[in-house]
């Protein structure tokens, strides 16, 4: 990797610690300014409050919960007809507008050619759990397909571990949203990993942890425990499915290794 | 850990951007070596998530987290704590293509060789 690649890719990671603001991203036609704004949402499964600023000087923000746009917020962008502007209102958005949201996302990034896009958690709060409108429907109403979360987008990538990992899981849970599924629960860990997993889940995807949306969006995190020989931890996590499990052996690392296996 | 123990650390790691050793109880950066230079908040912030993850997660089984490690698909971040001083971490940014076992294998062997010292 050069220099220049190296610098990139730190400053990349920087950015989606949310210490440094994103660099514009530029597009050629309207729909597609509107496809990267619906990217964002689509990367958004914790609640997020997302703004984005036009190379123009103008922008909005709205939250985004579940890869799904809750809400427009207040005041709402210049040029707009009466119909999108209304849009603006801070209401929740409903499936129905669908349509009118697609298209006042394109006339927005009309005549633009870059937009920058910042991102905070919302607090517990104001957390939508659900609501809103799927970026899915969004993005055929664009004409275009989100891309770089297309494969996978079931969280096969978990299941792939679950393989990858194979009879060393000695148990663990597959949380996908309230619903929790037991996998090899038999055991002293199957005792133990639910109890603890209810506090490792909640404090890894607090908003205020800067790992959350990386760890539930595409991620994994493994821990090692003092004195042990035989076992440690892991949560992974893929487009809001997440995987808490015991793993036979010592070595948190080999486990990565074994997810990056299970992502080829 | 000195500050030249932890540059010798992060120089046998060609993939490691940044590496910190850090008080966490009291959220203080103690050295820092990078191949870009970082700005105190940034330090800060990952001294903070250290100690969210070593203060906060529970212990399983009776037995406390000492290690953690984080990859995505644009690289990672690892957090030891060190075990001759448990308020102390090191905690490191690595790109996607390091060696993990590489690197928690260098990351035991600084802390045992910092402790000794």
């Amino acid at each position: 990797m050069s220099d220049l690649a190296r610098l990139k890719a730190a400053l990349r990671r920087t950015a989606e610690d949310g210490l440094a603001p994103r660099g514009a991203e530029v597009f050629d036609r309207p729909e597609d300014g509107a496809a990267i704004i619906l990217g964002h949402v689509d990367r958004s499964m914790l609640g997020r409050r997302l703004g984005f600023r036009f190379d123009d000087g103008t922008g909005f923000d709205c939250e985004a919960s579940g890869r799904r746009l809750i809400r427009l917020l207040p005041p709402e962008p210049p040029g707009l007809e009466p119909a999108g502007a209304a849009l603006f209102d801070g209401a929740e958005l409903r499936p129905e507008q669908g349509d009118l949201l697609a298209a006042t996302l394109v006339t927005l990034c009309g005549g633009r050619t870059s937009l920058r896009m910042s991102s905070e958690p919302l607090g517990d709060a104001a957390d939508p759990s659900q609501g809103g409108i799927d970026t899915s429907g969004l993005f055929e109403r664009l004409g275009q397909a989100p891309a770089d979360l297309a494969q996978g987008a079931e969280g096969g990538d978990l299941d792939a571990l679950v393989a990858e990992i194979g009879g060393d899981l000695l148990s663990g849970l597959l949380i996908d949203g309230e619903e929790v599924t037991p996998i090899r629960g038999d055991g002293e860990d199957a005792d133990r990993i639910s109890p603890w997993a209810v506090d490792a889940v909640e404090r890894l995807l607090a908003p205020d942890f800067p790992l959350a949306m990386a760890l539930e969006t595409d991620g994994i995190m493994a821990f090692g425990l003092k004195g042990s020989t035989e076992r440690h931890l892991v949560v992974a996590g893929r487009l809001g499915r997440l995987l808490v499990g015991v793993v036979s052996g010592a070595d948190p690392a080999e486990t990565l290794v074994r997810w990056q296996r299970a992502r080829r | 850990m000195t500050p030249n123990e932890l540059s010798q650390f992060r120089s046998r790691l060609p993939h490691c951007e940044l590496a910190v050793y850090a008080d966490i109880r009291s959220r203080l950066v103690l050295a820092t070596d990078g191949a870009l230079r970082y700005p105190q908040e940034y330090l800060d912030a990952l001294c903070a998530c250290a100690a969210q993850l070593f203060e906060g997660i529970p212990d399983y089984a009776g037995q406390a987290v000492e290690q953690v490690l984080f990859l995505g698909p644009t690289g990672g971040r690892a957090f030891f704590r060190a075990e001759s001083q448990p308020d102390e971490a090191l905690c490191c940014i690595f790109g996607p293509g390091a060696g993990v076992a590489e690197l928690t294998a260098q990351a035991g062997a600084a802390l045992s060789a910092g402790g000794a010292a």
